[in-house]
């Protein structure tokens, strides 16, 4: 991708309360820049009610509203609506969710709007844990992290929940992981989603430097090794057609490398991480990818 | 904290779309946050290093992906007057340097300098205006004093060339053949050279050491660089004009008059340097029958790969490991005994074996080195360069080797103390265009941010359609090729304007217009555009 060629026009205020190196607030910056300033965000509560400032400051430059936690897909209904009723189809209404507000406690009412074919994008920008309020283990924590609620590491039959397939079985207008660590892949999704018509959902990895105890600078890196080491596959499904798998890796980087680089992985002894290798490559077989 | 006026909050367009907050969070000034700062330092690419001349490579290949030639054409004449001569004649030691070379192939460097160097031909320099009244006396007109003229007029002295043939130029006009490097170019450069103004020639001129000591007197710097001037022949060898000729004479009669007579169909010619290859072929472009004896091996000759293969496409034929230890007259040829030899020593000894060859021969052309003037050498208080103080080297190198005396006779004459600027490299550039001399090693390119391309392949002429003609061998490049492999340059160390850190930076504080700019009121300093910069070119440093 040519970086000289994407929009200067910023939708994202400088002075934004994200922590150093957030791959959430980057990742923020650049869906809006595909979806431009026709778009209103719901948000349930995440890192991001804080990122986006104390009233009456807000880092977005398009209108956002937060709602309760388990609520987001249920409001974004209502308002694509309100916006229908009012003749303004064209309006984007996103979701913009963490882990814990897609994953946990916001899942009964995606279930719901996807269900009745919503017209709305559901983004989940999953940092794998509830990074905002002291990085508690949410379902979207992967096997053998660590976090302040899982000190010795999250088990390894507690495996992460499948929410690509989740929402697949709904059979959605689109749905699609991505991660801004591959620039093309993450713009021609969301301009994929912007386009279709129908319930949409991205999944986004997304580094949180603090809570994956890693440096701020190794943020982007993290989230490329993830895909390069196969534990995050970038795929999408478009209505009517099969699951693609958008980014193969050319050589898949042993997993140790993804692991053992961050701080939530340090205590892992060389046993487990074999047996978490041998999870992933199970996972990278059923798509045809090893 | 500005408040809020909410009368002007409600305009018709925020009714009809959803209520919103107007204050930004630009009240937050994020960049008390910081530890570590980024800062932008351009440094050193390898290839620059692998140049004699240092020139700044990079740079120069991102004006010309930018479509600025002026720019490109002034980077590349910054560090190397004879930018369209090198981009024919150089071997391109910066390619052998590039960081790409293990990845997926060295970029063709060559072939953009020339692109470029053709470009510049068209684009005169700038005339200076500043003036010294000082004056400095150049003896010799190849490139090493040209190169020196060149750089001592932009820093505004007066300079005097004395040249001994009819023309400047030295080798480029009078030795290296035109399928090599077509005479008009050299000599177009040479009159760019002398638009800088300042600079005063007076050809045939032959200085001996008398005149050196009339020049001392009457110049505040004198700089000799009369390059190799004495032909070295084997011990019992004459060379008589006749059976027996000197390559280098041969060599500037085909360059002036684009032919020469010879008396004989079967010409060897002795020796395995480029001047050996350079008059077998240009014989062999005569019609002739040629052979060339050589003490090394053919690898091993200090020949360029290139001219060594385009030789033997052309139909010559080298013998190798072989040294001439006899030559008889015999009728109207001769015969040349010729003994192995098992190794070349460093002081170009051969060590001799018991094999013995007889072959015939018409006519024999000695081309196995040259020597300096020695007498000269002797004088003291003037400045030498050039292959007469370095021995037979490069173009390029003699370039260099003019650069760096301008700068010292510069320093000399401000009353200042010359200093290279890194003595391990012997890195020298005419101007500061670096923050930082570091070079820039191939674990510091990101890889992510480029894809394996092979480089591009040259166009050369078939060997059948060259032999007859002295029409330059390799073709000149498309602009589409010269820009593809333009951007195969991973610009180690030099911002090439690509936005990376634009695109990752979380904070929006990075703008990019000639370098990174900072907006440190709100950078966080967490790092990451220093981390994914594909090049190395910005560095955290501690925030004090």
């Amino acid at each position: 991708m040519d970086f000289r060629e994407v929009t200067n026009i910023e939708y994202m205020n400088q002075g934004d309360f994200a922590c150093p190196g957030c791959g959430a607030g980057l990742s923020m910056r650049h869906a809006l820049k595909v979806l431009g300033d026709n778009t209103v965000i719901v948000m349930p509560a995440s890192c991001w009610s804080i990122i986006s400032g104390v009233f009456p400051t807000a880092a977005l430059q398009v209108p956002l509203m937060h709602v309760p936690f388990a609520t987001a897909a249920a409001v974004a209904s209502g308002v694509k609506n309100a916006f229908r009723k009012k003749g303004q189809e064209d309006v984007n209404v996103v979701c913009w969710a963490g882990d814990g507000g897609t994953f946990d406690i916001g899942l009964q009412a995606l279930s719901g709007a996807a269900e009745r074919k919503e017209d709305i994008i559901y983004v989940c920008y999953d940092n794998e844990a509830y990074m905002n309020t002291g990085i508690q283990r949410s379902s979207a924590t992967p096997p053998g992290a660590w976090t302040t609620t899982t000190p010795t590491g999250n088990p390894l039959i507690y495996e992460k929940k499948d929410m690509f397939n989740i929402v697949v079985s709904h059979n959605p207008a689109y749905v699609a992981t991505s991660t801004i660590a591959y620039p093309d892949d993450f713009y021609q999704k969301f301009e994929k989603a912007k386009n279709a018509k129908g319930f949409r959902f991205i999944h986004l990895l997304s580094a949180c430097p603090p809570g994956w105890r890693i440096d701020s600078k190794d943020s982007v890196k993290a989230m490329r090794l993830a895909v390069e080491s196969g534990v995050f596959v970038l795929m999408e499904k478009e209505q009517g057609k099969p699951v693609k798998v958008t980014y193969k890796p050319k050589g898949l980087v042993p997993v140790r490398e993804y692991l053992l680089f961050q701080g939530r992985y340090k205590h892992l002894n060389e046993d487990t991480v074999n047996e978490i290798q041998i999870m992933i490559n199970e996972h990278l077989m059923s798509l045809g990818l090893l | 904290m500005e408040s809020v006026d909410y009368q002007n909050v409600i305009s018709d367009k925020d009714i009809r779309r959803f209520p919103i907050s107007i204050t930004t969070t630009e009240v937050n000034l994020t960049g008390s946050w910081r530890f570590y700062k980024p800062v932008f330092k351009e440094k050193i690419s390898p290839c620059s290093v692998g140049c004699p001349a240092n020139t700044n490579i990079p740079k120069y290949i991102h004006y010309l992906l930018k479509n600025d030639m002026d720019k490109a054409a002034e980077i590349l004449r910054r560090e190397n007057p004879f930018p369209a001569t090198c981009g024919r004649v150089c071997p391109h030691f910066c390619q052998s340097k590039c960081n790409r070379k293990d990845y997926d192939g060295a970029v063709e460097i060559k072939q953009i300098e020339r692109f470029v160097g053709d470009y510049a031909l068209k684009v005169p320099p700038k005339k200076v205006k500043v003036l010294s009244n000082k004056k400095v006396a150049i003896v010799g007109g190849g490139p090493a004093g040209l190169s020196c003229a060149y750089f001592l007029a932009l820093s505004g002295y007066r300079v005097d060339v004395f040249e001994k043939e009819r023309f400047l130029g030295g080798l480029l006009v009078y030795g290296i053949p035109d399928y090599r490097l077509p005479k008009e170019i050299p000599i177009k450069e040479i009159e760019n050279i002398l638009e800088v103004g300042n600079i005063n020639v007076n050809v045939g001129v032959n200085v001996n050491r008398e005149k050196i000591e009339e020049l001392k007197k009457e110049y505040n710097a004198v700089f000799v660089a009369l390059g190799l001037s004495i032909d070295k022949v084997p011990g019992d060898v004459v060379v008589d004009n006749k059976r027996v000729f000197s390559g280098y004479e041969l060599l500037k009669e085909i360059k002036v008059n684009g032919n020469v007579y010879l008396d004989g169909d079967s010409i060897s010619v002795l020796g395995g340097g480029n001047v050996a290859f350079d008059i077998a072929r240009s014989i062999r472009r005569l019609g002739k029958d040629v052979n060339i004896i050589c003490m090394e091996t053919l690898e091993t000759s200090p020949a360029f790969e290139d001219e060594k293969k385009e030789a033997i496409e052309e139909g010559i034929k080298v013998i190798d490991s072989r040294f001439l230890q006899d030559l008889e007259f015999r009728g109207d040829g001769l015969h040349l005994q010729l003994r192995g030899v098992d190794k070349v020593l460093d002081n170009y000894e051969p060590v001799l074996n018991d094999y013995i060859e007889g072959i015939d021969t018409d006519i024999l052309i000695v081309a196995i080195g040259r020597k300096r003037e020695e007498s000269i050498l002797g004088t003291e208080g003037v400045f030498f360069g050039g292959d007469f103080y370095n021995g037979a080297k490069t173009v390029i190198e003699a370039i260099a080797s003019g650069k760096k005396v301008a700068f010292e006779i510069v320093a000399k004459l401000e009353g200042k103390e010359f200093k290279l600027m890194n003595d391990d490299d012997q890195f020298f550039r005419s101007t500061d265009d670096f923050d930082e001399y570091k070079v820039i090693p191939f674990e510091r390119i990101n890889l992510n941010y480029f894809s394996e391309q092979e480089p591009i392949k040259l166009s050369k002429l078939a060997a059948n359609e060259r032999v007859n003609n002295f029409n330059e061998v390799v073709q000149k490049p498309s602009l589409e090729k010269i820009l593809r492999e333009a951007k195969r340059c991973f610009s180690c160390g030099v911002c090439n304007e690509c936005k990376t850190c634009w695109f990752f930076c979380p904070d929006m504080c990075i703008d990019v217009h000639e370098g990174v700019n900072f907006d440190y009121s709100f950078c966080k300093g967490c790092g990451v555009c220093s981390e994914e910069c594909p090049r190395g070119v910005i560095e955290m440093v501690e925030d004090k």
